[in-house]
């Protein structure tokens, strides 16, 4: 009977052991997982710039070839812009990968200029802008300093950015702004497309809890609603025919501890 | 084509400022200049149209074989023309003198 009691004690604190250690490699599996995504935001954010750099590089190779030189090497500049363009694609589908990894998000917090995180992603708009013939500006308020993950704030503000870009077209205007308000700050992005009718803002908001990637618009919104939410902020949109789409977050100054990963 | 003109634009290019600015970079153009010199110490803030404008500018220069440089761009308006990518292909200077009295390089 004893050694029936101790047996089963044994498989307990057998059990026990093996139940804390695949804690501990769950721990770590969810850590590598949330580098991934991490990595992966960042790296394709950072490939963007050289990308851009080499489209220009051809635009403007083009226009400094004499005409006649310009038509013998036409075949080869378009294997480059095409494969570039190939690679922009692709880019953009590990964004998405990325993005579709937003319901486990972890931040790791810090101090935030908010204007800076707002400015560094605008300009990563500008190219796309000024080829589409976009009016891309901003009005940054004063902000005092924040606390928040400084890289996902840029990102939010690049979602809240494409949610207007995928809307408008050549001529129309992107409007960023900053304002500070409610011991925080609003990111606004407000653009001049065409008015959203009532019904699909509160599909837009009320599909947030439940991403399905349907319709392309509720990429970048869900992300920056995931974004915002993990700050303790909010999202808004407001559409109307007098003062345009408005796409905004909300961050508090300093975030709730609970949501705060220390990495 | 040998003249160089100065460009100041204001400290905030924005979508009104942006279409003045256009406008004195076309009229640079049409009066033949070679180099075209936009003096950026005053400008705090620059928008899409505003940098569009001096990349078609510098594009229009150097199939003519002349130049666009820029002067003392702020850290906002560095960070902007290098994310377009337009910093590889233009010079920045200092000074306006150091900017005008530059040869123009074949690049």
């Amino acid at each position: 009977m004893h050694e029936s009691a101790g047996q089963l004690k044994d498989v307990e604190k057998r059990l026990a052991d093996r139940s804390e250690q695949l804690e501990q490699v769950n721990k770590e599996l969810e850590h590598l997982v949330e580098l991934k995504d991490r990595f992966l935001s960042l790296a394709t954010h950072d490939i963007r710039t050289p990308i851009t750099t080499m489209k220009l590089a051809v635009t403007v190779l083009e226009s400094k070839l004499p005409d006649d030189v310009r038509s013998s090497v036409r075949k080869p500049l378009d294997i480059l812009q095409r494969n570039l363009a190939r690679v922009e694609g692709k880019i953009e589908e590990y964004r998405l990968i990325t993005r579709l990894g937003l319901d486990r998000l972890h931040l790791t917090f810090g101090p935030v200029d908010l204007n800076a995180c707002v400015q560094d992603a605008i300009a990563c708009y500008f190219p796309g802008a000024i080829s589409r013939g976009i009016d891309l500006d901003a009005e940054l308020d004063d902000i005092p300093p924040m606390r928040g993950d400084a890289a996902r704030i840029g990102q939010l503000t690049r979602e809240l950015i494409e949610s207007s870009l995928e809307r408008i077209e050549q001529g129309q205007r992107i409007l960023v702004r900053t304002e500070f308000a409610n011991d925080g700050a609003w990111i606004r992005v407000t653009d001049n497309g065409p008015v959203m009718p009532e019904e699909d803002t509160r599909d837009l908001l009320d599909g947030l809890d439940r991403f399905v990637p349907t319709r392309q618009t509720r990429v970048p919104i869900f992300a920056a609603h995931q974004i915002a939410s993990a700050h303790g902020g909010c999202l808004e949109i407001k559409s109307d025919e007098h003062t345009g789409t408005t796409f905004s977050a909300w961050l508090p100054s300093a975030p709730p501890e609970d949501s705060e990963v220390h990495t | 084509m040998s003249a160089t003109t100065i460009v100041r634009p204001d400290s905030v290019v924005n979508s009104t400022e942006s279409e003045h600015l256009s406008q004195q970079l076309q009229q640079a153009i049409e009066a033949g200049s070679a180099i075209v010199v936009v003096d950026c110490s005053n400008v705090e803030y620059i928008n899409s149209s505003g940098m569009g404008a001096i990349m078609q500018t510098y594009m229009d220069l150097s199939e003519r074989g002349g130049d666009l440089r820029l002067v003392a761009p702020n850290e906002f308006v560095r960070k902007t023309f290098e994310a377009v990518g337009i910093l590889s292909f233009l010079e920045t200077y200092d000074s306006v003198d150091e900017a005008a009295g530059s040869e123009i390089k074949n690049s």
